[in-house]
């Protein structure tokens, strides 16, 4: 009976902190859970709606469209009504891509390998690998346009080279602005990536480093065989994640150049969608547009992602 | 008397890798460097010096001034949209401490008390709220910034100072992760000893369990203020009435010519970017250590 009474009371004692347990932790959650719920799938869900819809000026809102419900989808591939070269917006997006995944990554391991081993001066090269990260990205990219307009294209003139405008080397419509953008960018993005990896080599057991090294490794082995796979797991997601870059990546052309309409031909699909999002009604009109056209992006995104995944996969077996 | 031994120093070899690297990361540090003490010293130059320094730049300029940085400092005024009285340095700083404090003060506790929820408490929900944020991470969503906008706009976070940070309030970064997991190793004894003794659901997060996740929480507030201080794409389209140091900044470099030029734009930004470089360098060790470290150390 005692036995009873007192199981009883354990039990109603546990009921009683589970629901202040579930109340708490309801509490906790509940208006991060609201703006979840607003700003990312209300957002969403609206920006589908809004690329079957166009702006109407009267009322100053949007309607949908009743004529051809495709119609900014269609617009998607008539971007020449704005100026703009469709395929050279996808090459030059997908030009940055590659070459933030090839030449951002590679030197990316081998400098992280390079701190790992604690070789000379690491600790000064990690900070101003990270350096970049820190410092206003405003601030590094009008200092970079004054030293290379100013100083760097001034010298070249007085060797004989002509530059069509005042704008010399990172003059738009010349051949040499986009591919100085892109080492420029590559140039300041290590520091995320040799965080990262130099974080996540860490986690390699000492032992299995002493163990080839006595077997007779070189530090090239150690690094291909003994610390890339263990940091594999890390390139992986920063290979993944740099999918959606394809699509959102500027390379710092809004710093560079503001608007599109300056800088139409080394445009990104990043800076398109940006340049073209400007709030004001002047705008409105574009938005329907860069919906479709995101949500277009969105689905070869994430096609895109099942692709390279499925890619890892198959090497890891 | 002791004797004191001297650790000996691992024997290191002398590797063609290692020399080719260090060689690549000198080249990294000076290329990195050339354009900002070029922009340093360029910064204290005069106009009339700097339009001759132009003819021949192979030359640098011999006389250099303080008044750029005078002049700059005078300058930084901004007129914001709609309004007809320009916002003087003051304005424009004292905005971008309320725009980055309120936002990175949002980004960083949200992801933590979601963090802790999810993974101090074995109800099913908490499942669901790690799978949004690995699934929302995994999956990116382009061009929904005009949606996005048209929302804020509705809802009254557009060009509101003082609510913008609610936008910013969510879970779905990589911080959630990163403070799941030091919650997650922490052990459920703490918990349970905390309300044997009492304590009620609140003093045991704040006093039992949040001191061990005090250092990350702290490292990734300045994370995400100097990211806020320094961003100036999202205070450009959403404050337009509230001009930030990075927007203002954005702008005079579209109209240098109307400040005084290269030389004095570039003393104004170096005005702004001062207190930042600053708190970065006096914080870069623990902004560079392992963010995972955290937890109850074994």
């Amino acid at each position: 009976m005692t036995k009873a009474l007192l199981g009883n009371h354990n039990k109603t004692k546990s009921s009683t902190s589970s629901k202040k347990d579930k109340i708490f932790f309801y509490a906790l959650i509940i208006l991060p859970l609201v703006q979840f719920l607003i700003f990312y799938v209300y957002v969403n869900f609206n920006s589908i709606l809004l690329s079957f819809q166009r702006y109407d000026s009267s009322s100053g809102g949007f309607v949908f469209l009743s004529d051809n419900i495709f119609k900014n989808y269609q617009g998607v591939f008539e971007l020449g009504n704005l100026g703009l070269d469709l395929g050279k917006l996808i090459l030059n997006s997908v030009i940055l891509w590659v070459c933030m995944v090839v030449f951002g990554t590679i030197p990316a391991i081998v400098f992280s390998f390079y701190i790992y081993r604690k070789r000379a001066l690491c600790h000064f090269f990690k900070f101003f690998l990270f350096l970049p990260s820190i410092i206003p990205s405003i601030l590094l990219t009008t200092v970079f346009k004054g030293f290379m307009i100013d100083c760097i294209s001034n010298i070249m003139s007085m060797f004989g080279t002509t530059f069509t405008t005042s704008s010399g080397l990172l003059d738009p419509y010349s051949d040499t602005a986009f591919p100085i953008l892109l080492i420029y960018y590559i140039w300041i993005s290590f520091g995320a990536q040799v965080l990262f990896y130099s974080n996540a080599m860490a986690q390699t057991s000492p032992s299995l480093v002493e163990a080839s090294q006595l077997d007779g490794c070189g530090e090239g082995r150690i690094l291909l065989h003994v610390v890339l796979p263990g940091i594999m797991p890390t390139v992986k997601t920063f290979i993944i994640a740099s999918i959606a870059g394809l699509f959102t990546n500027q390379m710092l052309l809004f710093n560079f150049y503001g608007t599109i309409d300056s800088a139409p031909n080394i445009a990104t699909i990043g800076y398109f969608i940006y340049s073209m999002a400007a709030p004001g009604p002047s705008n409105y009109d574009n938005y329907p547009l860069m919906s479709a056209f995101g949500l277009l992006c969105s689905v070869i995104a994430i096609s895109a992602i099942f692709v390279v995944n499925k890619i890892f996969k198959r090497f890891e077996k | 008397m002791m004797i004191k031994i001297k650790p000996i120093k691992p024997h290191r070899k002398t590797n063609a890798l290692y020399i080719v690297v260090f060689i690549t990361l000198i080249i990294y540090v000076v290329v990195l460097l050339m354009p900002l003490i070029w922009g340093l010293f360029i910064s204290f130059v005069d106009r009339d010096a700097y339009s001759e320094y132009l003819h021949n730049p192979l030359v640098l300029p011999t006389s250099y001034t303080f008044d750029n940085y005078i002049n700059g400092f005078a300058d930084f005024q901004i007129k914001p949209l709609g309004s007809y009285t320009d916002q003087n340095i003051f304005e424009i700083v004292f905005q971008t401490l309320v725009y980055s404090g309120l936002c990175s003060l949002a980004a960083t506790i949200v992801p933590c008390i979601c963090a802790y929820a999810s993974a101090r408490f074995n109800f099913k929900f908490g499942k669901v709220v790690y799978g949004i944020v690995i699934v929302t991470m995994a999956i990116p969503i382009v061009g929904n910034l005009p949606s996005e906008i048209r929302v804020a706009q509705a809802i009254g976070t557009f060009d509101n100072l003082w609510l913008f940070w609610i936008m910013k309030a969510n879970f779905l970064t990589i911080y959630f992760l990163l403070f799941h997991s030091i919650f997650k190793g922490i052990p459920m004894a703490y918990t349970e000893a905390a309300k044997i003794d009492g304590a009620n659901n609140f003093r045991i997060m704040v006093h039992c369990i949040m001191p061990f996740a005090l250092g990350t929480l702290g490292i990734v507030f300045l994370l995400n203020f100097i990211n806020f201080w320094n961003d100036y794409q999202i205070p450009y389209y959403y404050l337009p009435s509230y001009p930030v140091v990075g927007t203002a900044v954005f702008n005079f470099s579209l109209h240098y010519e109307r400040y005084g030029g290269i030389p004095q734009l570039i003393a104004m930004i170096f005005i702004v970017a001062i207190p930042i470089i600053v708190l970065a360098i006096a914080f870069n060790k623990k902004l560079m250590s392992n963010l995972s470290d955290g937890g109850i150390k074994e």
